[in-house]
């Protein structure tokens, strides 16, 4: 009863000073969601990536030529097919496309069956010469739907007319917005890939804890080669991310300092008002803990609601909006990403190394200074 | 009669070792019977103001001792000290030293929010205290929207809502007309009626000189110069 009360009275005291108080916490609030949207979106990217990797084989072998990717020979599949613990082999078709009319990069992939992690939104797969199937954000961009033509300029520059036969959908959009998926020979001839070459190969191991082994053994085999295994783009995805996230926070960095001289400012610039107030509190039997819990409360309420508004804009702002805001820092590869709209995922670790970094510092700068005018006699602190 | 308040050798020192030190009391030793009306008077700068506060606990002697209804309340901690202030003393004072943002109701409950009187009982006794002040019908307005004489009553409602024993009142018609002045002097007549120690600190002849009046305590330099029992 006696807390509630202090608390009722810690309420009306900051709904007295309305302005000042509504006016931080828009401030306070601004910050946290700032700071709230650049980890919400790091982290939402780095669980999506990790997703959609569940599907990724668990090593892909390139060949490298004079320090770029080149194509590999299906000769190579066999020999790697030979080695001890290797299950299959698999050639990949694909390749990255510039698209001069939309200035959007899509990635092109030939298949000859369904690939995992892929739904189809409406249609099917290209079954015959001269179908492809296209992520959302290239429908989206060339404006074009199931029945349609796409023409994409090939590498003899001649413009292939290929009839949308489906439009996919997967858990987000990360995996296909930019995709056009067509047969495997249409891809090989439109790239102009000579006979018996192949992008690379996915490779998948009996078991998955020697996949490093045999990544070791196929480099010795093939000194030209380049395994990734699926653990290092995790990483490096990690990487990337983390690498973006951390230059935005430098560069927030500023904002949040400028924020914690503000909130130091208001809350140890205890008016002469203030001090007064507490001086005739004092005088009329409250006792300091009454105090300090007073001040503690208005402190909880104010960065409370500033945590719960802050990270309220920030779920919206990367979930619903898109991160319409970051998204150009922290994804930034592609141009085919204006709808981008990621899967809510939230770490409660991150909520509560938000809270702690803004709740706690804030709430000690309004009660120490409070404490301070709290332990001087009455009398002292009523002259102000 | 044993004595409510005594106060021996007292002292009061402001800013000790330092370049603006003052001395404001020295060597005060006083007793005030229970239900005395006590009145401190003498120019400002007399001490006046300095002796209450201390008999209040509401700053501490440099040296000597405060015996509140027998207890050494000079060397409580500063918790206890509170408890003293709290159940002992209801203050008025010179500046009303009202919470203008608040309403009147509110004013006069604020010592009871750390107490555990429930919700209900509070604002009873609030409203209670303020129709005995015939401002009942000011519950809801803001502190600054009364007139000086209403805000006095409403630090004497706040005064007297913890029940307290002894009333301090500070110089309490500094800012009332003799008309309202009278009407106060009026107010704690009625409050020592019902058994309350009265010790005002003055220098208006229309307080000092008033029958309800039972001690006075002239002052003068921060030391005690006559005390005429009534």
């Amino acid at each position: 009863m006696r807390h509630l009360k202090i608390l009722e009275y810690a309420l009306s005291s900051l709904l007295r000073r309305r302005y000042k108080n509504l006016s931080l916490v828009a401030v306070y609030a601004f910050t946290i969601a700032v700071l709230a949207s650049v980890l919400f979106l790091t982290h939402a990217l780095k669980t999506e990536a990790t997703r959609l990797l569940v599907d990724a084989p668990e090593l892909v072998v390139q060949r490298v030529s004079a320090g770029r990717h080149d194509l590999m020979s299906t000769e190579s599949g066999e020999r790697i097919g030979a080695i001890p613990g290797v299950a299959a082999s698999r050639p990949r078709y694909w390749g990255y496309y510039y698209d001069a009319l939309t200035e959007a990069n899509y990635t092109l992939l030939g298949v000859e069956s369904e690939p995992a992690g892929l739904e189809m939104v409406e249609g099917r797969l290209p079954a015959a010469p001269g179908e492809c199937a296209i992520g959302q954000g290239v429908a989206g961009i060339r404006k074009v739907g199931i029945g349609d033509d796409l023409i994409l300029i090939d590498s003899d520059n001649i413009g292939t007319v290929l009839e949308v036969a489906g439009v996919f959908r997967s858990p987000s959009d990360l995996l296909t917005n930019d995709l056009v998926v067509l047969g495997r020979d249409d891809l090989i001839r439109f790239f102009g890939y000579p006979p018996g070459r192949a992008t690379d190969f996915a490779v998948e191991v009996y078991n998955p804890a020697e996949v490093d082994t045999i990544a070791g053994k196929i480099k010795r085999l093939m000194p030209d080669s380049r395994p990734i295994t699926r653990s290092e783009i995790l990483r490096t995805y990690a990487g990337v991310f983390n690498w973006r996230s951390g230059m935005m926070l430098t560069v927030f960095a500023a904002a949040l300092i400028a924020f914690c001289i503000l909130a130091w400012d208001k809350a140890t610039g205890i008016s002469a008002e203030e001090k007064r107030e507490i001086g005739i509190l004092k005088a009329i039997g409250w006792e300091t803990s009454d105090i300090l819990e007073l001040k503690f409360w208005e402190g909880m309420a104010i960065s409370l609601t500033s945590l719960l508004l802050g990270l309220m804009a920030a779920y919206l702002h990367v979930f619903f909006w898109g991160a319409t805001v970051l998204s150009p820092v922290i994804k930034g590869w592609s141009v085919l990403f204006p709808d981008f709209r990621l899967i809510p995922f939230i770490d409660p670790y991150q909520i509560l190394v938000i809270s702690f970094l803004t709740v706690t510092p804030y709430v000690a700068s309004t009660v120490i200074p409070s404490w301070k005018a709290a332990v001087t006699d009455p009398e002292t602190a009523m002259r102000g | 009669m044993d004595a409510l308040i005594r106060t021996e050798n007292l002292s009061k020192v402001y800013n000790p070792r330092r370049p603006d030190e003052f001395q404001a009391l020295a060597d005060i030793s006083l007793t005030v019977a229970p239900g005395e009306v006590a009145v401190f008077k003498g120019p400002s700068g007399s001490g006046k103001t300095s002796l209450l506060s201390l008999i209040g606990c509401m700053s501490r002697p440099t040296a000597g001792r405060i015996l509140v209804a027998g207890k050494d309340v000079a060397k409580l901690p500063e918790r206890f000290l509170t408890r003293v202030r709290r159940d002992t003393f209801g203050f008025i004072f010179q500046q009303f030293n009202l919470i203008r943002d608040l309403s009147v109701l509110e004013n006069v409950l604020l010592p009871l929010y750390p107490l555990k009187t429930p919700l209900g009982e509070m604002r009873q006794r609030g409203e209670e205290a303020l129709a005995r002040l015939g401002i009942e019908n000011k519950v809801s307005l803001k502190v600054r929207q009364l007139s000086g004489g209403e805000q006095q009553r409403v630090a004497i409602a706040r005064a007297l809502i913890n029940d307290p024993q002894i009333v301090i009142a500070d110089e309490p018609t500094a800012h009332l007309d003799s008309r309202l002045s009278a009407d106060l002097l009026d107010i704690l007549g009625e409050i020592n009626r019902l058994g309350k120690t009265i010790l005002i600190a003055t220098h208006d002849p229309l307080v000092y000189e008033h029958s309800l009046v039972t001690r006075t305590i002239a002052m003068k330099d921060g030391r005690v110069e006559g005390v005429s029992q009534i």
